[in-house]
C-alpha cells in the first residue's frame, strides 16, 4: 500500500509539473498577444500576380448552407479566370447535389462539383478524390457552413508566396454567438484560440496549426508530404505535423476572418470535441518524437510542436491528477515538503486561471465589452471537455479506421441557419 | 444547533458564496447585453478607403450645396456641412488662382474643411490643417501642410510638403523634393515621388521615385547596363548540403548565388543569401537577410525575414516581403504594368530611378533616397533628427 501510495504521489507531482508547464505556456502567448510584437507579414500583400488556384468546399447534406458558401466565394475579389470551386458531395442525401448541379450550369468553367456515391466517407477522403481535379499550385479549403468575405481568397493566398510556407490558416468567427449559453462560451473559446494562441504562436515564429478549413495548402507541399490521410480522425493537425516534418511552415492570419456555425447543443459539442481528442491523441502518438528529434526545427518548435500534441491528452491528465489526489488524500498520505506544497498552490492559485486570463486577454483584443463576464461559465466548459475527453479514451470505442473497427463516418456538425435560408441559383 | 441545520446552513451559505461570484456572468447571460457576432474588417486595407468615404461625403454636401437658392459669391463663401464641421466653399467659377485662399480668414484655414470645385493653388507657406477638396488639379506651394487632400485631377506638392493623414490624385500626383507623406497616398494614373520624400503607404499603377533629370539623375545608374541576357545565364545546380524536393532548395546557414548564373527553383535560406551581378532567381525566395549585386532578375516574390537589399537596376516580379529594411537599388523595377505587385516592409528606401508598379507599404517609414531624417512637428515646421 505504501508503494502503491509513493507511486501515485509521484505520479501527481510529475502531472503538476506537467500542468505548470502549460500554465506558463498559456502566460507566454496571452502576455505576448497582449504587450509583443505582432506578426502580419503577409496582409499588406494586395497586389500581385495571383496563381490560379483551386477551391475545395467539403458537403454533406448541406442544403441549408452550402449556396450561400459558393455565393460569398463568387462575390469576392479574386479573379475568376484564376479560381476553380470545387464543391465535395459526399454522398448527399437532400438536395446538395441538385443546388450544386445548379450552380454547375451557370458557371460551367467556375464550380465544377465532384459526386462521390462511394468510397470512404469523410473530408479526407474526400479532398483525397478531388485531387487530379484540382487546377494551381493553392488548395483553399472550406467547410459547406462559411461565409468567406469579399478580400478573403486573396489574404489566404498572399502567404503562399512566401516559398517556404505549405499551409495557411484563417481566423473562425462564430456567427450564431447569442443562441444560448454554449454558443457564447464557443464564441469566447473561439476568440482565446485564435485570437491569443494562433496569433501568438505566429509571433514567435512557433508553430501555428492548420485548421481544415478558413485555409489553404500548397498542392506541392501536400504531394510532399504524402497527401491527404482518410485514416485520421483530425486530417488538419495531422497535415500541420507532416508538413512541419517535411520543412514546410504553416502561417496563421489573424486578419482574415470568416464566419462560422459554432454547435448550440450540448451532444453535438461533446461528440466535436471528443473526435478532436483522439485525432490529437493519435498524432501525439505518431508525431510526438519525430517533433522532438528534428533537426531543422529550433528548441521552441520543438517544444510548442510537442505541447500542442499534447493538449487534449493534457485534459486527461488533469482528471488522472483529480483521482490520485483523492487517492492520497484518503489512502492517509498527504503532500509533504515545501515544495511540493509550493507546486500544487501555485498550479491552483495561478494555472487554473491561466486559460481563463487567455479569454479575457482575447475578449479584450476583440472589443468585447460585456461577454467577458461570462468567464465563470467557462469552467463548466471545461467540465464538460473533461468528460469528453475522457469518454474518447474508453478502451475499444475507436480505432484508427474510426469508430471501434466501423470505418470512418462523417462526423457531421448540425447547422441551425434558418429554413428560409434554403435557396438554390 | 443541531448538526443537520447546521449542514444546511454551510451548505446554503457556500452555494450563496458561490452564486455571488457569478452574479456578473448571471447578469450578462439573461440580460444579453453583448451578443453580436465580431464584426469583421472589411474594406479598410484599401489604400483609398478614406478618400473614397471623404469623396461620398464631399458629392453629398455639393449636391446639396448646388440646391441651395443662395449667391454664392466667386471668392467663396463659409458654410456649415451636415456633420457639423465649419468649411469654405468655392464655386466652380471662382477665378485668379492662388487669390481665393487669400481671401480666406486666416484662422480659416486651420479650421475649416476646404470645398474648390475649381482647379487650386495653393500658396507658398500655407497650411490647410482640415481636409481639402478640389474637383480638379491641384497646386501646391512649397512649404505647404495639409491635414487629407482629396483632388480628382492632378495634384502636385511643393517641395517640403507634408501630408497628414492621406492624398488621393484622380489622375497623377507630384511630391516635390523633401516632403513628407503620413498616412495613404495614391493616384489613379501615375504617382511622382521626388528625392528625399518620406512617406508610409503609396499606391499607383505606376510609381517612379527621385526627381526626374536633376544632376543626381543625370548619370545613368549603374545597374542598368548590366543585366544579363537570358542565354548568357549558367544553370546552377544545387551545391552540396542544399536539399533539393518539390522545386525547392533548402539551405541551413549561408548560400551565395554566384554571378551570372539561374537558380531554376524556389530558395529558403535560413542565414544569409548573397547573389551575384546579373543572376536570375527563377522561383520564389526566401532567407533572414537578402544581398543582391546590381542586375539582378527575381522572377518570383522575394521574402526577408531580417533584411533586404538589392542592387541597382534590379527586376522583380513578385512581391517583396521584409520583416525588417528593405533597401531597393536605383533603376530598379518592381512589378509590371501587366502584374502590379505589393513592395511591404517595416522601413524602405527606395532608390532614384526606380519604378514600381503596384504599391509600397512601409510600415514605420519609406523614403526616396537622398530624404533628410525629418519629422514633421504639430505646430508645422519641420524638426531634423540628427
Amino acid at each position: 500500500m505504501s508503494l502503491f501510495l509513493a507511486i501515485c504521489s509521484w505520479a501527481l507531482s510529475a502531472i503538476v509539473v506537467v500542468l505548470c508547464i502549460y500554465t506558463v505556456r498559456h502566460y507566454v502567448f496571452t502576455v505576448n498577444r497582449l504587450f509583443g510584437r505582432q506578426r502580419h507579414p503577409y496582409v499588406d500583400v494586395e497586389l500581385a500576380r495571383w496563381p490560379h488556384i483551386t477551391v475545395c468546399i467539403a458537403a454533406h447534406n448541406e442544403e441549408m448552407v452550402v449556396a450561400h458558401a459558393i455565393d460569398a466565394l463568387l462575390a469576392g475579389d479574386y479573379p475568376r479566370d484564376r479560381m476553380t470551386i470545387i464543391p465535395l458531395d459526399d454522398r448527399s442525401t437532400d438536395r446538395t447535389a441538385e443546388i450544386l448541379d445548379n450552380y454547375s450550369a451557370f458557371y460551367p468553367t467556375l464550380v465544377r462539383p465532384i459526386h462521390r456515391t462511394d468510397g470512404k466517407p469523410g473530408k479526407a477522403a474526400a479532398l483525397q478524390d478531388a485531387m487530379p481535379h484540382v487546377r494551381g499550385e493553392i488548395l483553399i479549403v472550406f467547410d459547406a457552413d462559411y461565409l468567406p468575405g469579399k478580400s478573403l481568397l486573396r489574404q489566404l493566398v498572399a502567404p503562399f508566396f512566401d516559398p517556404q510556407v505549405g499551409a495557411v490558416m484563417g481566423r473562425v468567427v462564430p456567427l450564431n454567438v447569442g443562441t444560448n449559453l454554449l454558443t457564447r462560451m464557443l464564441d469566447l473559446e473561439r476568440s482565446a484560440g485564435y485570437q491569443v494562441d494562433q496569433q501568438a504562436r505566429m509571433n514567435l515564429r512557433l508553430v501555428p496549426q492548420y485548421g481544415g478549413t478558413v485555409g489553404g495548402v500548397r498542392v506541392r507541399a501536400l504531394e510532399n508530404c504524402g497527401g491527404w490521410r482518410s485514416d485520421t480522425l483530425t486530417e488538419d493537425t495531422d497535415l500541420t505535423y507532416r508538413l512541419l516534418l517535411c520543412g514546410w511552415e504553416t502561417v496563421y492570419q489573424n486578419r482574415s476572418e470568416c464566419y462560422e456555425e459554432v454547435p448550440e447543443q450540448w451532444p453535438v459539442r461533446i461528440r466535436q470535441i471528443t473526435r478532436w481528442s483522439d485525432g490529437h491523441n493519435q498524432a501525439l502518438r505518431d508525431y510526438a518524437l519525430s517533433v522532438l528529434r528534428d533537426g531543422f526545427l529550433n528548441f521552441w518548435q520543438r517544444l510548442d510542436g510537442f505541447l500542442l500534441l499534447g493538449v487534449y491528452a493534457v485534459a486527461s491528465m488533469t482528471l488522472l491528477g483529480w483521482v490520485l489526489t483523492l487517492i492520497l488524500w484518503y489512502g492517509g498520505r498527504s503532500v509533504a515538503g515545501f515544495s511540493a506544497i509550493l507546486l500544487v498552490a501555485s498550479y491552483n492559485t495561478m494555472g487554473n486561471f491561466a486559460s481563463f486570463f487567455e479569454v479575457a486577454a482575447a475578449a479584450r483584443l476583440d472589443g468585447y465589452q460585456g461577454r467577458v463576464r461570462l468567464l465563470p461559465f467557462l469552467l463548466l466548459g471545461y467540465l464538460v471537455t473533461l468528460i469528453a475527453v475522457l469518454r474518447g479514451l474508453l478502451p475499444g470505442r475507436r480505432t484508427r479506421d474510426g469508430d471501434g473497427g466501423r470505418g470512418v463516418v462523417w462526423h457531421k456538425t448540425l447547422r441551425y441557419r434558418p429554413e428560409e435560408a434554403v435557396t438554390g441559383t | 444547533m443541531s448538526t443537520p441545520l447546521a449542514v444546511l446552513l454551510l451548505a446554503l451559505v457556500t452555494i450563496g458564496w458561490f452564486t455571488l461570484a457569478l452574479l456578473p456572468a448571471l447578469g450578462e447571460l439573461f440580460g444579453r447585453g453583448d451578443v453580436e457576432p465580431l464584426q469583421l474588417r472589411r474594406g479598410g486595407g484599401d489604400v483609398r478607403h478614406f478618400a473614397l468615404g471623404f469623396q461620398r461625403f464631399v458629392d453629398a454636401e455639393l449636391a446639396a450645396l448646388a440646391s441651395s437658392a443662395e449667391r454664392v459669391p466667386a471668392t467663396g463663401h463659409a458654410v456649415t456641412l451636415r456633420d457639423g464641421e465649419p468649411a469654405w466653399h468655392l464655386p466652380a467659377r471662382h477665378a485668379a488662382i492662388g487669390l481665393p485662399l487669400r481671401l480666406m480668414p486666416p484662422d480659416a484655414l486651420t479650421t475649416h474643411v476646404v470645398l474648390s470645385e475649381e482647379e487650386l493653388s495653393v500658396p507658398n507657406d500655407c497650411s490647410l490643417l482640415k481636409e481639402l477638396y478640389v474637383a480638379r488639379d491641384l497646386r501646391g506651394g512649397n512649404d505647404c501642410f495639409y491635414r487629407a487632400v482629396l483632388a480628382r485631377g492632378h495634384a502636385s506638392l511643393g517641395a517640403r510638403s507634408g501630408v497628414l493623414r492621406w492624398i488621393d490624385a484622380g489622375e497623377v500626383l507630384i511630391v516635390g523634393e523633401g516632403s513628407v507623406l503620413y498616412g495613404r497616398a495614391s493616384a489613379t494614373l501615375e504617382m511622382r515621388l521626388y528625392d528625399g520624400v518620406s512617406f508610409q503607404r503609396v499606391a499607383s499603377p505606376r510609381i517612379s521615385f527621385g526627381t526626374p533629370g536633376g544632376a543626381r539623375m543625370a548619370t545613368p545608374p549603374q545597374g542598368l547596363a548590366r543585366i544579363t541576357p537570358d542565354s548568357a545565364l549558367v544553370p546552377l545546380e544545387p551545391p552540396a548540403g542544399v536539399s533539393e524536393s518539390f522545386g525547392r532548395w533548402m539551405v541551413e546557414g549561408d548560400f551565395e548565388v554566384p554571378a551570372a548564373t539561374r537558380v531554376p527553383a524556389d530558395l529558403v535560406v535560413t542565414g544569409t543569401l548573397r547573389v551575384g551581378a546579373g543572376a536570375r532567381l527563377g522561383g520564389a525566395v526566401k532567407s533572414a537577410v537578402i544581398e543582391a549585386a546590381p542586375g539582378v532578375i527575381w522572377d518570383g516574390a522575394i521574402v526577408a525575414t531580417t533584411r533586404l537589399e538589392l542592387g541597382a537596376g534590379s527586376a522583380v516580379a513578385g512581391p517583396i516581403v521584409v520583416e525588417g529594411a528593405a533597401i531597393i537599388g536605383a533603376a530598379s523595377r518592381i512589378g509590371t504594368v501587366a502584374d502590379p505587385t505589393t513592395i511591404s516592409a517595416v522601413t524602405v528606401q527606395v532608390g532614384r530611378g526606380s519604378v514600381v508598379y503596384g504599391e509600397v507599404w512601409a510600415r514605420e517609414s519609406g523614403e526616396v533616397e537622398g530624404a533628410p531624417m525629418r519629422r514633421m512637428l504639430s505646430s508645422g515646421g519641420w524638426e531634423t533628427i540628427t
